[in-house]
This record gives structure tokens, sequence and C-alpha cells, in this order.
């Protein structure tokens, strides 16, 4: 087995308690590297299409990469994958913490669960061993009384993932969460955990990730913190929390619901300066052996807004969803959103999107306070919003008909509410406009990336070419910030790979890599019978109609030329998006190829026979 | 000649705190005339966002005209009634 792997996935069926350990060939680990990569391809193989994504069938698993828990800086990642009940189709999160290595140190690369337990459990992984534990002692719990409760049980060296009520309570934009603020928040997948009853994974142990060459991995290491040191001081300092107010006037943050305009609108951003956000820090702190260590926890709020001491530091996406696009500028009040959100595991994303949207029916007369429970939904209205974020989160009230997304809310509202619930494809958007970015044809985020993407509405991934090498990122478990900044001595990615897995692989052979596992998340949801050209996006995110004012006034993004470029530079048609047969070969992917191409399907064949392939 | 309001926002507007810089154009004008005259006028901008030395932006950097954006190496013509921009694309997180 190549570095970098412990060989083995654990797959667990809830509904029968069954577990059962799987040791993949090493040439399935070099075709799908790790992450989403290896788990779109199981979930290709092992579950049909058309399944309830909050059902027995939907498999719901936590996969890390090879750089995971190695010497490579920002080797902390994991991620969760499963059909989402948000979009329909493939779902991924990703999240940093110490729980990636940690599943790794227990002894396995993933663990994938099917079923659903007839009572709350949780799973122990300890060592090489699991177990499925009772967890009705944690039902209802919110995610930090579980993760304190279950290190209180295990030890001080378990590492713990967990839904709060939000998932239990089956929202749709429910998130994973370790560290009482990591999350892996997108496509809805703690509502897939709460479906499944399973309320946190535990893991615990002692085993070491093999490396092939740990003498040139410490020294890849050491060269690439020296190569970042400027950055990473700043990075330490604010972590991605140091751009809030500049972005909201330089047309990266949407504004108003995505259709405002920051120097307009709100003019005076100082509130969501980087000396705010960290005015209350208490200490930094990091992913596992990051050297940058860009997180941090506050001190407990004093003010208005006492949320409770250990409350994670803002990230940037957690400022521009409840700060510029609710028009919003006082930063305790999204402290105290971003903390209810942790603790009962909500995705940051998607809530603060949910209030800009509740806020824009408000100041439209689509709602009123008769249907909010009394809360006066203003623009900026920073006590409106945490009250609101309080009452979806739990549920209640008002905050039920919120608590699915911006698009169930807006056909449970009805009166034209639609208008305003902006999303890609059943998802709220991260929180770059990525009209500030034009075309991008070969950069990120573009129009195209929102809309094309399998996960649409994730702000990480790219679409097209482009997409390749982020992938690759996210399936070898590294934070695509930290390992992917630019750098002195040129990127680590290959230089590093071959030191942990032993590989020998050129760049070429890693990027190919990457262009399969995009293709294997595509490949998922045609199954489903999605087009990704068919997803739904909501007319502000490309600028029809554009903007009049500020940055973009006047921009309309071109997405379907975006679409037309990239679909073609992958090979895939352009009206139904089908992998092209010899696309599936190249990569590698022959039983698809099979299956999406039988002789039925090929070119007629002319005299001579058919065409050389 | 005519006047010309070029707005700055994000780096541009965070290096020189400056929201408008007025220029002094010729009908027509090109990128490397309106990137001579934001130099002329607001020399914090040579080297960050202005090539030292050069009438050329920066990678990144880039006008908004009318909704179309204008990066280092291509061109354009100015005219009376046109809007300008000067603007970074991204930043992160």
């Amino acid at each position: 087995m190549a570095g970098g792997y412990m060989g083995k996935l654990l797959f667990v069926d809830l509904s029968t308690g069954k577990m059962t350990e799987e040791t993949p060939d090493e040439s399935f680990y070099r075709k799908y590297i790790g992450g989403y990569g290896i788990g779109a391809r199981v979930l290709y193989d092992r579950q049909k299409a058309g399944v309830d994504p909050l059902g027995p069938e939907n498999i719901f698993a936590l996969i890390t990469g090879p750089l995971t828990g190695s010497p490579a800086i920002g080797g902390a990642r994991y991620q969760a994958v499963a059909k989402s009940p948000l979009t329909g189709g493939w779902g991924d999160a990703n999240s940093g913490g110490h729980f990636g290595p940690y599943l790794k140190f227990a002894g396995y690369d993933g663990v994938f669960f099917t079923g659903i337990s007839e009572k709350p459990v949780y799973l122990f992984i300890d060592d090489g061993k699991a177990e499925i534990r009772d967890a009705a002692h944690l039902w209802g719990k919110d995610t930090y009384f579980t993760e304190d409760a279950l290190r209180a049980e295990h030890g001080a060296a378990a590492e713990v993932i967990c839904i709060g009520p939000a998932g239990e309570k089956l929202s749709l934009v429910a998130g994973i969460i370790t560290h009482k603020g990591d999350a892996a928040g997108r496509s809805g997948l703690g509502a897939v955990m709460g479906a499944k009853k399973l309320k946190a994974v535990v893991a615990r142990g002692n085993k070491k990730v093999p490396i092939a060459d740990i003498k040139t991995a410490n020294r890849l290491r050491k060269e690439h913190i020296e190569d970042l040191k400027g950055f990473m001081e700043h990075f330490h300092k604010y972590g991605t929390g140091s751009h809030g107010d500049m972005s909201a006037h330089s047309g990266d943050t949407p504004v108003l619901n995505w259709g405002g305009v920051g120097v307009v609108d709100i003019p005076d951003v100082s509130g969501l300066n980087k000396d705010h956000v960290i005015a209350n820090l208490d200490k930094r702190m990091g992913c596992w052996h990051c050297p940058a260590a860009c997180k941090g926890v506050l001190k407990a709020g004093t003010g208005e807004y006492k949320y409770p001491a250990g409350t994670q530091r803002l990230e940037y996406e957690t400022i521009g969803a409840f700060g510029a696009n609710c028009g919003n500028t006082n930063v305790e009040s999204i402290n105290m959103a971003n903390h209810l959100c942790n603790a009962y595991g909500m995705d940051t994303i998607s809530a603060g999107t949910i209030v800009a949207f509740a806020m824009e029916c408000y100041e439209n007369g689509i709602i009123t306070r008769k249907d909010t429970d009394g809360i006066e939904l203003n623009w900026g209205n920073h006590r409106a919003l945490v009250a609101l974020v309080e009452k979806m989160v739990k549920r209640e009230g008002f905050g039920d008909i919120l608590a699915d997304g911006v698009k169930i809310a807006a056909e449970k509202i009805g009166r034209g509410a639609e208008k305003f619930a902006v999303h890609a494809g059943g998802q709220e958007l991260g929180m770059h406009d990525p009209k500030v970015a034009g075309h991008q044809f070969a950069g990120m985020p573009s129009s195209a990336m929102y809309w094309m993407n399998a996960t649409p509405g994730r702000h990480t991934q790219a679409f097209g070419p482009a997409s390749f090498i982020s992938h690759l990122n996210n399936a070898l478990g590294t934070c695509m910030i930290i390992f992917m900044w630019p750098s002195a001595r040129g990127p680590y990615v290959q230089r590093m790979v071959n030191a942990v897995t032993g590989w020998g692989c050129s760049m070429e052979k890693l990027l190919k890599a990457g262009e399969r596992i995009g293709n294997m998340r595509h490949l998922f949801n045609l199954r489903e019978g999605i087009n990704p050209l068919k997803h739904y996006l909501h007319g502000r995110i490309i600028g029809r109609p554009p903007l009049q004012d500020g940055p973009l006034a006047g921009v309309t993004s071109d997405v379907e030329a975006e679409a037309w470029w990239h679909l073609g530079a992958l090979d895939w048609d352009r009206i139904t998006t089908v992998p092209s047969r010899n696309k599936l070969l190249e990569l590698g992917l022959n039983d698809i190829a099979e299956e999406l191409w039988p002789p039925e399907k090929m070119p007629g064949m002319g005299p001579g026979g058919p065409p050389p392939r | 000649m005519f006047k010309c309001v070029i707005y700055m926002y994000g780096l541009p507007y965070e290096i020189t705190t400056l929201r408008e810089v007025e220029a002094e154009l010729s009908d027509g004008a090109g990128m490397a005339e309106v990137v001579a005259a934001l130099r002329e006028k607001v020399s914090a901008l040579e080297g960050p966002v202005i090539r030292t030395g050069q009438d050329r932006l920066e990678e990144n950097y880039k006008f908004n005209i009318n909704g179309n954006f204008y990066y280092d190496s291509m061109d354009f013509q100015l005219h009376p009634g046109d809007r300008i921009a000067l603007l970074v694309p991204v930043t992160g997180g």
C-alpha cells in the first residue's frame, strides 16, 4: 500500500448494526485519491439512482485524503459526502479541525454509513475497532455539549464530529460540526446524519500514517513554512476574517441579498473591520499541526450579545452572510449568530442568506410582523437577525418555515417570495459575487462555477479545467488556502504527494485524477437525471438585471458562453453534458463508458467499419 | 478633451482612500492614456496597481467600462458619458 493511506475503509449499516472493513487496491486510491474522489466512486457503485436523501439507502461518508495527517501543511481536512437533501444531487462538504487526522490515527481512510438506526447512536472508532453506541443522552443537545460529553467519556485525545438539534430536526441547511465551530456546512449533510439518527462519530487512536519518504516530507514542510512566512503572519493574526469591510465595498461580498451596492447601501462598513473581528479574541488556534493557526476563540460576550467563551472567531463567509448581505455591520451580532449556528449545527452561509431573503421579503411587504412572530426584519436590524437565527436553528415559529433554505421557504411563503430566493440549484451561494471575477475561463470563482458545479452554489471548486486542481486538493485532504497559496519555491502539491505516497507521479497525472474526480461527481448527478445546464440560477448572481452603481455597475455575466467553453474543454456534450466516450476511456472509467455509450448509442458505421478509437 | 471621473473600488481605494479621481482625457482615450493619467494624478497607485514606469495595469486589476471588463493587454476607446471604474477582482476566504 502506498504511503499516506491506512488502507482500510469501514462500512457501517446503521439498520442492522453490521460493520465490515474493506481494503481497496492501491490502484483504487491512485485513481480516486481520497475525500470526495473516493466518495463519488463508492456512491456511484453502491447506491441506486433516485434514493431518498433522508432515507436508509442514501450512503453518508466521512473520508480523508492521503495528505490528511501527514507533514503537508494544512493536511487536516476530511470531507463528508452523500446525496444532498438540499439540492437532490451530489452533496459534499469539507472541514478542517482535528477529526480527519484522528480518523486515520484510528485506522481508517474513511467510514461509510447506510441504513437508519432505530434509536440515536454514535460511532466510536478506537484504534482500529469500531462500535455503535447509544446516544440517547446526547440527542437534543447542542454540538458544544455533545463534543464535551464525548471527550469527557473517551478522553481529550478523542476527536468528534457531530450534529446539533438543527440536523436532528432535519433542517436541510444543517451542517456537521467539530471543535465547536469547524463546519462541514454545505449540502445539508447534517440532515442526512439526523435522518440516520447518527449523532456523532468519535475517533481515537495511535496508529501512524505511513509516509514513503518522511525525511523529504519534513524538509518540504519546513521549506513551505519558510516560503509563506509573511503571508502566515497576517493570516495567523486575522484568518479569513481580515477583509469583511473591504469586500463589502469592492464588489466581492454580496450586499442586501445580492441586490445592493456596498458603497451606496452600506457606506459605513467600519464595523466589519478586521480589528473589530478580533477585538474579543481570547486565543488563536489552528487545525491539526497547521503552522498558520488562522482560527481563534473568543472570550464570553459581555455586551448586548452573551455568546459563551470559546465561540469561534468569525470566518469571512460568516461575516459576509450575516454582514453585508443583510446590511448589518454589527460584528457582535454576527458573533452571536455564528455561535447559534455552530451550537445548533447550521451552515452559516445558508443561514445568513436565508435571513437576507426574509429581510427583503419583509421590506417588500411579502411578509409582515404577523408572519415573523413580531420580528421587524428591516435591513441591518441586527437584533432581528439574531432573533430570527435563534428561531431558525430551533425550528420554532417562523424559523421553521425558513430552516430548509430559501428555495423551500419561498415555496411555503408564496406571494411572489421566490423572486428574492437567491440560490443555485437549491443551495445558497458562497459569499463571493462571481460577477466581479469576469468570465474567468481559466480561474475561479465564476458564474458558471456556481451554476455548473455538481453541488451548485459551492464556491471552492471552480468549473471546467480550473476545477481539476481544486478537486485534487480537496481529495488530498489539504487546505485550499494555506497549502495552495502561491509560494516562492512553486507549488508543493506534486512534491509532497510523491514524498508521502511514494508514487513518483507527474503533475499531469495528478491533475488527471482531479479531472476524473470532477467527472465522477458529475456522473453521479447524470445518473440522477440532473443536467447542470438546467440548474436554477437566480438572475442577481449573473447580473440580470445588472446593478446600476458601484464596482459592478452594468456587469452581466455571459454564463452561457462560460459554460459553452468549459463544456468543450471538458469534452462533455454541450447540450446533454454527458462526457464523451473517449473522455471516459481516457480517464480510465471504462465501465461507465460502456454504461453511457452502449453500442446502440455509438455513431453509425459507414463503409470500412467503425471509426478508430 | 473631456473630463472623466474614474471610480475606485477595492484595493485601489484602500491604497489611496480616494473614491474617485477626475482626469482630463482625449476623446477615444485608450488603456495606456487612462493608466498614464491615473499615475500622474495618484502616484500611490504606481507599484501595487500600475506597473512601475509603464502605462499598464498590474495583473488582476481591471477597468469596468459600461459593464465590460478590460485587463492589462486589452484596449478600449473611452468617450464622454462612459462610466469607468478601477477594481480588483476577488479577495478570498
